[in-house]
């Protein structure tokens, strides 16, 4: 290698603590790159050191502040859901739907539907789900309890399928076209 | 040294990635000072210092995730705070501004008069030869000379080749020695 390429090679290593071996070799038996270095780290001494521009104190202390204010804004908690509770919430968002609109339906149609809320209710209790009260009485509240009790302990559409069995044919057939519930039922 | 691993700061990491803001907290206040004093040499603006290094954290919180591990968290928090930088830098605006003003020099209260102006005088010249420096080789040479980044990890950090980074560096010394002949910083 030239003088040339070893005063490159010098300048590359302008800041740095130590030489490669080469290099510093090199410096022993060259004065002209011995010099060169030498006004290197001269250089150096007059750019400072890292800390020289660190901020005072306080401006860290008040730049940290906000940080840690932007970062307690910015943290958003992710709870992590088993796979069956999302199902579960799925299918009893569809069994409101349903039952929301077997009210709508009975309420403009006029329908009586029959209904057995004393045998329902014994049967809940067993189970240890509250039972619901229909107080108009226009509602089948046997199949109102037992749609929240299955959806409640087993998260299945069989709840749905037996609010269903109690429809006549005319009220699904009333549902699916006036309501446009055809793809829910 | 920004070469060598601190496994203090990686195990904030860590923390830091399982969500524990107390353990991010530290990382900021130990990585502060070296972010700030990049940002600073790099606009020339203690003021745009402290929110490039504020965007610096905060965006480093929110990429957080994203951290594999590959580099040492300095290292990954210095590409942050270099493209933040440069972002900074080559809004066309703000550039001609940075260009056409004198780095100004904010006053110590803890230094004797004496070094204290001392201090002053040496951000001041500093500062001023940065600016003469195209954004690119002002942050090589920053990270080289005050970070003490091995050339590989500067290579990462910006993206860049090995052989460019090398060249960027070498440009900026020839033009440091440049300016001090003609700023009269040798004697």
């Amino acid at each position: 290698m030239i003088c040339h390429e070893y005063q490159d090679q010098l300048q590359e290593h302008l800041g740095q603590d130590r030489l490669p071996d080469d290099l510093a070799r090199h410096l022993d038996d060259c004065s002209e790159c011995n010099q060169v270095w030498k006004d290197l780290l001269e250089l150096g001494g007059h750019l400072g050191q890292d800390s020289v521009f660190y901020p005072e104190t306080e401006e860290s202390e008040l730049v940290a502040r906000v940080i840690e204010r932007e970062v307690r804004a910015t943290t958003t908690v992710t709870v992590v859901r088993p796979v069956w509770l999302v199902r579960l919430s799925a299918v009893a968002a569809a069994a409101l739907l349903l039952i929301s609109t077997g009210l709508v339906v009975e309420r403009y149609s006029g329908r009586q539907v029959r209904t057995s809320a004393d045998t329902t209710s014994a049967q809940v209790a067993d189970s240890g789900v509250p039972a619901v009260q229909n107080e108009d009485d226009e509602m089948p509240a046997e199949t109102i309890n037992l749609l929240i009790r299955e959806v409640s302990t087993r998260g299945t559409f069989e709840a749905g399928d037996q609010l269903l069995d109690d429809l006549s044919d005319d009220e699904v057939s009333y549902l699916k076209t006036a309501l446009k519930a055809g793809d829910l039922l | 040294m920004a070469t060598s691993v601190d496994p203090l700061l990686e195990t904030l990491a860590h923390a830091a990635q399982a969500g524990d803001q107390k353990a991010f907290g530290e990382l900021v206040k130990k990585l502060m000072n070296p972010v700030m004093a990049l940002t600073y040499r790099m606009s020339g603006d203690r003021d745009t210092a402290s929110d490039l290094a504020q965007e610096t954290f905060v965006a480093a919180w929110k990429e957080l995730a994203h951290f594999r591990g590959q580099s040492s968290i300095k290292s990954w928090i210095w590409r942050i705070a270099a493209n933040r930088s440069l972002n900074y830098l080559e809004s066309k605006n703000r550039r001609r501004k940075l260009e056409q003003t004198i780095p100004p020099v904010e006053l110590t209260t803890h230094d004797s008069p004496d070094h204290q102006y001392e201090r002053d005088e040496l951000r001041r010249d500093v500062l001023a030869f940065m600016a003469t420096l195209p954004p690119q080789q002002r942050l090589v040479f920053d990270l080289r000379f005050y970070q003490q980044c091995s050339f590989e990890e500067i290579s990462q950090i910006m993206g860049r080749a090995l052989g460019t980074v090398k060249t960027l560096y070498r440009e900026a010394v020839s033009k440091l020695r440049i300016h001090a002949r003609q700023t009269g910083w040798r004697s």
